[in-house]
């Protein structure tokens, strides 16, 4: 348990400034469009996301964990497991913070919209495309998944270029890439938005799930043996 | 406790930094890890401590192996040369830290030394000087009360007063806490006085493994006439030979065996000549 406890400290403390400078940069571009559609509303219409900026940092947040923590956890007595333990234990808690911080912004954003009478800034979010009137659960259900893939991802970004090298990455980047090139020349873009479309929000989100689950299996194998020191 | 190195092997991609090295250490005791550059000191000292997997042969911590194994490894603390600290934290988190993972972290202790040291707890690690974060691995590393304590170069910028303050809670501290103190370092002269036994790494192998008292029955420089050297060190492993002005200087494994001869001189060897003579012979060997 006290390992639990010590390697959330250390992951909060190793990550708080960057969240701490994300995060403000974040309101102060809501804040400042508020500004704007005080003076440029009758123009011009303003839209907003918070998650996709949310997700995007989390990402990247992630595909720097094992460089910025791994050795020093390992200077610490703990094993490979128990670091990937503590660290699956660490996303999870932070896919529910973040969900949560994005589905209240959301609230206070319409909320200041309402008080404040302006009808023209759009809040975007990946919920939209399956439910307009989504409640704030769903919101934070669908994010706390999505912000738990992006980790997931990221960490596995860096769990190959950890072990293959800068070489290995990139060419791992670049099959990635590959991906939605063959689904443009395939066309399997459009029964794949069918798919999407016409899919219950939860059976998406139950499969994100699983992916990520699948995806955070697969990096355990990997780190199995993993040393301190990168490729 | 003890360690047995059984045929440990570690190899990179090209090349080879332990070569079958098996030996014992037992504590409590303080330990001179030595070697020159390249010789597998850090590598091993990262294989103690878990940090990377052998490639052959294992390494047991009171019988118990010690790669992915929490309950043993969290009697080991590992003071590495560099890297020991998350930048972002402070000094104050980063001891706080410590106190979820070293299951005897004496807190009282540390905050003591923090004054020896005389560190501002509130200062973030990556503001530190390089002595200040050597002197922060210091006291991680006598805080833990780790039962295996390794100091790899663990005063890396500090001056001669704070070296010698290290070394006077060496000693304290064995005296006071008795454990297995393992210490690799460069300054071997300054050092060479605290260790209990030694140990020698060369190019990847176990060189020497000697006593202080052994040591300097075993090692011996044998001075004089080139013929009465041959004749005194005839039969003996020499570890290097040196002529100047018609005297014959050669360093052997006198083996605990007496070395006698017409015209010779016989001096201990300290332990920072003998790495030195060690690479010497590395160098006139060509390796």
């Amino acid at each position: 348990m006290n390992t639990i406890k010590g390697s959330f400290y250390i992951l909060f403390q190793s990550y708080k400034k960057q969240n701490i400078i994300f995060w403000s940069i974040l309101f102060s571009i809501v804040l400042l469009s508020f500004f704007l559609d005080t003076f440029f509303g009758q123009y011009i219409s303003f839209a907003i996301t918070i998650s996709i900026p949310v997700y995007i940092f989390y990402s990247l947040m992630a595909a720097k964990l094992l460089n910025r923590t791994l050795p020093y956890f390992l200077k610490l007595g703990v094993s490979r497991q128990q670091y990937l333990l503590n660290v699956g234990l660490f996303f999870i808690s932070a896919s529910l913070v973040g969900a949560l911080i994005i589905a209240s912004a959301h609230k206070i954003i319409v909320y200041i919209s309402n008080l404040l009478n302006v009808k023209d800034i759009i809040i975007i979010h990946p919920i939209l495309f399956f439910n307009n009137a989504h409640s704030f659960l769903q919101t934070v259900a669908m994010d706390t998944v999505l912000l738990l893939f992006c980790l997931s991802s990221g960490l596995l970004l860096n769990v190959v270029f950890y072990r293959l090298g800068i070489l290995g990455g990139y060419s791992f980047i670049g099959l990635l890439v590959l991906i939605p090139i063959i689904m443009v020349i395939f066309q399997w873009y459009s029964p794949l938005f069918n798919l999407f479309a016409n899919s219950s929000i939860f059976a998406i989100l139950g499969c994100i799930l699983v992916f990520s689950v699948l995806l955070y299996l697969v990096i355990t194998a990997f780190l199995r043996k993993i040393s301190v020191s990168p490729v | 406790m003890k360690i047995n190195v059984n045929n440990v092997t570690k190899s990179y991609k090209h090349k080879s930094a332990l070569r079958n090295v098996t030996f014992t250490m037992e504590g409590p005791k303080i330990i001179g890890f030595l070697g020159h550059n390249g010789a597998g000191k850090t590598t091993f000292l990262n294989l103690l401590s878990g940090l990377t997997a052998t490639t052959k042969g294992e390494i047991l911590v009171n019988g118990e192996s010690i790669f992915n194994a929490p309950s043993t490894l969290r009697d080991i603390c590992f003071i590495a040369e560099s890297g020991n600290f998350q930048g972002e934290m402070t000094i104050a988190q980063t001891l706080k830290a410590n106190r979820f993972f070293y299951p005897k972290w004496d807190e009282e202790f540390a905050q003591e030394l923090l004054q020896v040291f005389a560190l501002n707890p509130k200062d973030k690690v990556r503001s530190l000087s390089k002595g200040m974060v050597s002197a922060l691995g210091i006291i991680t590393g006598f805080a833990s009360r780790a039962s295996i304590t390794i100091f790899d170069e663990p005063y890396i910028g500090l001056d001669v007063a704070a070296r010698n303050t290290f070394y006077d809670l060496l000693i304290e501290q064995q005296t006071e806490d008795p454990r297995l103190f393992i210490l690799s370092t460069h300054l071997i002269d300054e050092a060479s006085k605290l260790f209990e036994e030694i140990f020698i790494l060369h190019e990847g192998e176990l060189l020497l493994k000697k006593t202080a008292d052994e040591w300097r029955e075993h090692i011996v420089a044998v001075k004089g006439n080139a013929n009465d050297v041959a004749l005194a060190i005839s039969g003996l492993d020499v570890i290097y030979e040196h002529m100047f002005m018609q005297e014959m200087t050669a360093v052997v494994y006198a083996n605990g065996e007496p070395i006698e001869g017409q015209n010779i001189t016989l001096t201990s060897i300290s332990l920072q000549d003998m790495l030195v003579y060690l690479s010497k012979q590395k160098v006139r060997s060509g390796k």
